[in-house]
């Protein structure tokens, strides 16, 4: 139904007494006008935004500098000023995209300038300075997307930072663990959660490598963050996985490259070690579930310094810790530390076979015993985990 | 929320910007300026759209001259440049400001390896642009030029002209 049809016949309505005024007023308002201009006004905009970029890309290189400055001042100030203005009006998600590309287009303008005026740099802290400005951004709007942008470009700077300098930043790395923290604590959403777990183990694994430390590191950085989830405050089911399933992957892979020719023995590193047992020790005070809590522990435990052996008492590790929670699993009759058994093992069982048995089989009867070996494996697991699930439904508590 | 935040946060981002350009042209008024050599250049590396490419024969300094420990690659050095006659020559290279006397001055640059017994410095100021159609000055003679370059005090630096010795 139409607007102006309505209003059209409403008038008549009201002359043949049909409806009254205050009735027709209602009626009419019931029926807010569409701006169908105000479509074509944003289509207009971008179009004539996309020709403006076009050219401007096309051009830049000939144009002269001061130019360029003007033109990159400008369109920074437009998107905050029209976004701030489109926000203040009630139109949040439209003004919130507007800041966004301000705090795009502020990092883009710092490259550039630094292109066009010869700037010689030395580490990432251009993007440190990006990641302020984005945070900063977002504490004064506090609107979530501008947080995911403050992440995801103090994540990408790490990388850059690794990837150009070979180093880490070690500012980027603090905004984004204590900013990153601090928000989530505020927020608890799940959902950030999981990426700041995410962010965590990448930016670590620049921090280590790049910094040229002791993988060992790599332990004690996912143990503190496995550490802070049993604070109450910092308690995110996802992070405690993440954190878990980091150190699970690492010894892993240290199954592998633990073997004495592979990579040499690393020197015992003191200071690594004072640190880890003290956050060990805390986390074995601080955690609730204090079996499940020092069976975790068994990943975090830094196997290298075992030496030849290393690789063998991982993979040890690893059963014990996937038959542990099998085995609490099943007596508290918690269908999640089972479940979390099962996979684990299973994984386990593929590492050993693939590790044992790959150098001294036929290809192919290696990969049919290993799938039989592991078909076998789920079908009896899975008959367990079945068993129990249909008995009750506990909870596990991790 | 106060009202003055956004526009604040705004303004010193407008600010970092105006600051980086502004200093470049800072540079002018409180900067000193030193010629330097340039190393011969391939010639048909010279003309690179509507810029050269300039080698500078600070480029790459033995290292002899290197002072600490070892650079590692992409590091930030310093360079102390002595006047040798009317040009300035490499003195020392390290990962510390070294201090300088009357005739010499400091400049930063990056590390970007070694080959043989030299070390490979970039000042990031390897481009020279030149005005459309006016490359012909510079062709033809394809071996060293001189490089008259400011530095300053903050230690940023640009080419102001590049002639022939």
């Amino acid at each position: 139904m139409k607007r102006s049809w309505l209003e059209k016949e409403g008038k008549a309505w009201v002359e043949e007494g049909i409806i009254s005024k205050e009735q027709y007023d209602q009626l009419v308002a019931k029926y807010p006008n569409r701006n169908s201009k105000g479509l074509l006004t944003i289509f207009g905009g971008l179009f004539i935004g996309l020709g403006f970029l076009t050219f401007v890309a096309s051009n830049w290189s000939l144009m002269p500098n001061i130019l360029k400055m003007g033109i990159l001042i400008v369109s920074l100030l437009g998107f905050y000023f029209f976004g701030d203005r489109a926000y203040q009006k009630g139109s949040r998600s439209l003004g919130t995209s507007f800041y966004a590309i301000g705090v795009l287009l502020f990092g883009a303008a710092m490259i550039l300038t630094g292109q066009m005026y010869h700037y010689m740099a030395y580490s990432a802290t251009t993007f440190f300075l990006w990641g302020v400005a984005a945070s900063l951004v977002y504490g004064v709007r506090r609107e979530q997307p501008l947080l995911y942008l403050t992440l995801a470009i103090l994540t990408m700077g790490q990388l850059y930072s690794w990837m150009t300098y070979g180093e880490s930043h070690l500012w980027i790395f603090l905004l984004f663990v204590i900013g990153g923290g601090f928000e989530l604590v505020r927020l608890r959403r799940d959902f950030l959660a999981l990426l700041f777990g995410f962010g965590y183990i990448l930016q670590s694994l620049v921090f280590v490598f790049a910094g040229g430390h002791d993988y060992v590191w790599l332990l004690f950085l996912w143990l503190l963050l496995y550490v802070a989830t049993t604070l109450s405050f910092f308690r995110f089911p996802s992070l405690q996985i993440t954190s878990i399933g980091a150190a699970f992957l690492l010894k892993a892979i240290e199954v592998f490259l633990l073997d004495s020719w592979v990579m040499e023995r690393l020197n015992v590193n003191v200071i690594f070690l004072i640190a880890h047992i003290i956050v060990a020790g805390l986390l074995v005070s601080l955690v609730k579930d204090r079996a499940i809590g020092i069976l975790n522990l068994l990943l975090f435990l830094p196997v290298v310094y075992v030496g030849g052996d290393g690789g063998v008492i991982a993979l040890i590790l690893l059963y014990v810790v996937s038959i542990g929670y099998l085995v609490i699993g099943t007596k508290r009759e918690a269908v999640g530390l089972v479940n979390f058994g099962t996979g684990a093992f299973l994984v386990s069982t593929l590492i050993a076979y693939v590790q044992l048995a790959w150098d001294f089989l036929n290809k192919s009867v290696f990969f049919f015993i290993g799938g039989v070996l592991l078909f076998g494996l789920s079908y009896v697991l899975n008959r367990e985990r079945r068993r129990l699930s249909g008995n009750e439904k506990g909870g596990g508590g991790r | 929320m106060k009202r003055w935040l956004f526009p604040l946060i705004v303004s010193l981002q407008v600010l970092y910007l105006v600051g980086m350009a502004g200093a470049y042209y800072a540079i002018d008024l409180f900067g000193e300026t030193i010629d330097l050599k340039t190393a011969p250049v391939d010639p048909r590396d010279l003309f690179y759209g509507d810029y050269v490419v300039v080698n500078y024969e600070i480029s790459t300094i033995s290292d002899e001259k290197w002072v600490g420990k070892e650079p590692q690659y992409n590091e930030k050095v310093y360079v102390k440049l002595k006047k040798d006659g009317e040009l300035y020559a490499a003195e020392a290279v390290s990962h510390q400001a070294l201090r300088t006397e009357g005739d010499e001055i400091l400049i930063t640059g990056q590390y970007k390896g070694g080959n043989g017994n030299e070390l490979r410095i970039r000042y990031g100021i390897e481009r020279f642009y030149v005005e459309e159609n006016t490359g012909e000055a510079l062709e033809g003679n394809e071996s060293e030029r001189i490089a008259k370059v400011a530095v300053a005090p903050w230690g940023q630096k640009k080419i102001v002209s590049l002639s022939h010795p």
